[in-house]
């Protein structure tokens, strides 16, 4: 496996006695999509200012490309492209000079692609941004992020305020981007999203990452709901014991990971009344950590 | 990438520069009209009637007792001449006007620097690009040296308009002319036939600006440096009005009252004499006023000083610390 483009090894932020993270670690290697998920307060944003060299950890480092997010910020971040979550732009400046002004303190001048993509965008990017409604301010910051062609793009919540329109084409975006080769690292509250373009899901609770998972293997699980004429099997189609949680009365309710074929054949031999078999989807996942969505 | 970042914000201030300039140009060229009404039309006749008495100083000794005294010390008018027109236009750079544009301009702008960008929301986006913090410092560093001059300029040059529009200073006796005795005599009043005009050159200020220019400076500084280690505008803004405020009252007291003369050294305003600058192109502040013994300094030297000490202050508290999340 290639080195990681970003590393993070035991990240920790404490705020007196409060820990806004604990000991986080996470790696994303390059051309990966990786999903932050957790409600408010469970220290995603935290996490990202970290990466993006804006706080200093408390404990644990983080890396860019090999080099510190602190101590050699500068060189982090020329590999970096980040929309914060909280957007707050020059509102003095017009689209088009937003983004050259980014661009230029990143020593590059913006080409003609920022016209593409600002058509792709549906933006007038010469309009003053402070006539612009905060969903185009967005996407004018989107622009901003996907011109430079950087190894990672850092993205906090970055679905927020845009139509549905846009944000299919924001997550066909980071589909592109991938396809480039540049990782992509994003948080969001939206599990849809996610599911469509992660690679693989980190979920914090409470500043601990408690769940990492490849969306590989979330995609193999199944779950089975299913009604049966009599009472349910004692074993499972990988024939183990069913869990008694699984099982109420005639119904089963199971998360399955196996082959397919194994569970078809296993539900061949029921008399079944009625039967579900569904994709798991994080939500199951997701819930487990942080309750009802 | 430095360069960039002065150009932006060069771009941000230029409304509040153009204004403030504007105001300072119309201040000094009324100013200039302000000092030929009293150094060639008020005070000749005072000094007329003063003269007759005996007692040259008898109206100036009149009009600054009392209050008066206070606001001449605030001020830092106790050496000045009012009848001299070059004193009366030094005046101008210690005006209340003067003095609160500059303030409001130093504060202002240090404060929103690093505190402002935070509290707008708009330091993430500019930190999130490969910048080093120290560059941000930098940039505003040269702004002041850019804007500040141009300020002190804005001055400059309303005073040279104002003495091109208003001509000689030349005393005008008529209205003691036209005085008569009781029984309609003639007045006895020593009345010059031929007055001299005064002399007058406002050349000179540029030398008193450069105090201001450092004055302005030091505030920056001292702004600056509160505005990096803050998060929002309005509360820098307030602690750095509070500290210059209490600098210019303790100033002031320490000249009305000896025992609190000790502290003026502490303050901006000992430094800030642009006055001597100008009229006699003296730079040295005498130390020993407050403190016997200690030999005189530069002004202009200390209040740069402060100044740079400010800046680095500011480097150092900025480039170490943590950059919070927007209010």
């Amino acid at each position: 496996m290639p080195d990681p483009l970003l590393f993070a090894d035991h990240l920790t932020k404490s705020y007196g006695s409060f820990r806004a993270l604990s000991g986080v670690c996470l790696s994303v290697q390059p051309g990966e999509v990786v999903g932050l998920l957790g409600p408010n307060g469970s220290g995603k944003s935290t996490a990202l200012r970290i990466l993006l060299g804006f706080i200093r950890p408390s404990a644990g480092r983080a890396s860019i490309a090999g080099f510190d997010t602190w101590s050699e910020g500068v060189e982090a971040r020329k590999r970096v492209a980040y929309l914060p979550g909280e957007l707050r732009l020059y509102d003095t400046m017009t689209g088009r000079r937003l983004v050259t002004f980014l661009a230029q303190l990143r020593g590059e001048s913006p080409g003609p692609e920022v016209d593409a993509l600002a058509k792709r965008l549906d933006i007038d990017i010469d309009r003053p941004l402070t006539n612009m409604s905060s969903g185009m301010k967005r996407k004018v910051a989107l622009l901003a992020v996907l011109v430079p062609r950087v190894p990672l793009i850092i993205l906090d919540e970055p679905t927020n305020t845009l139509d549905p329109n846009m944000r299919d084409e924001l997550l066909e975006q980071l589909q592109q981007a991938k396809a480039r080769g540049q990782a992509v690292l994003f948080s969001s509250h939206v599990l849809q999203e996610v599911e469509t373009v992660c690679d693989r899901v980190a979920i914090l609770r409470r500043g601990e990452l408690v769940h990492l998972q490849t969306m590989d293997e979330l995609r193999e699980g199944r779950t089975v709901t299913a009604r049966f004429t009599g009472r349910v099997p004692p074993r499972g189609p990988d024939g183990d014991l069913l869990p008694s949680d699984a099982v109420a009365n005639d119904r089963l309710s199971l998360t399955y990971r196996g082959p397919l074929a194994a569970l078809l054949n296993w539900l061949a031999n029921q008399s079944l009344i009625d039967l579900k078999v569904e994709p798991q989807g994080l939500t199951p996942v997701y819930r487990q950590f942080h309750g009802a969505v | 990438m430095t360069s960039i970042l002065v150009r932006k914000l060069l771009r941000d201030v230029r409304p509040a520069l153009i204004v403030v300039c504007l105001i300072l140009f119309v201040f000094a060229t009324f100013w200039v009209k302000i000092a030929q009404r009293v150094t060639s039309e008020i005070a000749p006749v005072f000094n007329s009637v003063a003269l007759v008495f005996g007692d040259k100083n008898l109206f100036q000794d009149i009009i600054f007792k009392g209050p008066a005294k206070v606001s001449q010390a605030a001020l830092g008018w106790g050496d000045l001449n009012f009848e001299q027109p070059n004193d009366f236009l030094a005046m101008g750079m210690l005006h209340p006007v003067v003095l609160t544009l500059c303030v409001v301009w130093a504060v202002g702008r240090a404060g929103g620097a690093i505190a402002g960008e935070i509290d707008r929301g708009t330091m993430e986006l500019l930190m999130s690009q490969p910048l080093p913090r120290n560059r941000l410092i930098l940039a505003h560093f040269l702004v002041d040296l850019m804007v500040l001059p141009i300020i002190c300029l804005a001055f400059f040059l309303g005073t040279q308009f104002g003495l091109y529009l208003v001509g000689d200073f030349v005393p005008d006796y008529t209205a003691l002319k036209s005085l008569k005795m009781p029984g309609g005599r003639a007045s006895m009043l020593p009345i010059p036939e031929n007055p001299e005009p005064l002399a007058v050159s406002g050349l000179g200020e540029y030398r008193g600006l450069i105090n201001t220019f450092a004055l302005m400076f030091a505030i920056s500084g001292i702004t600056i440096a509160l505005s990096s280690a803050g998060r929002s505008r309005w509360k820098v803004i307030g602690y750095a009005v509070l500290i210059v405020v209490i600098m210019f009252v303790a100033n002031t007291i320490g000249q009305l009252w000896e025992p609190a003369t000790f502290f003026r050294p502490f303050t901006l305003f000992f430094y800030y004499q642009p006055q001597k600058a100008m009229l006699d192109s003296n730079w040295l502040v005498e130390m020993d006023k407050a403190w016997p013994g200690v030999p005189a300094i530069s002004g202009v030297g200390m209040l740069l000083a402060v100044g740079i000490a400010g800046y680095l202050l500011a480097l150092r508290i900025f480039t170490r610390r943590d950059l919070p999340a927007p209010l």
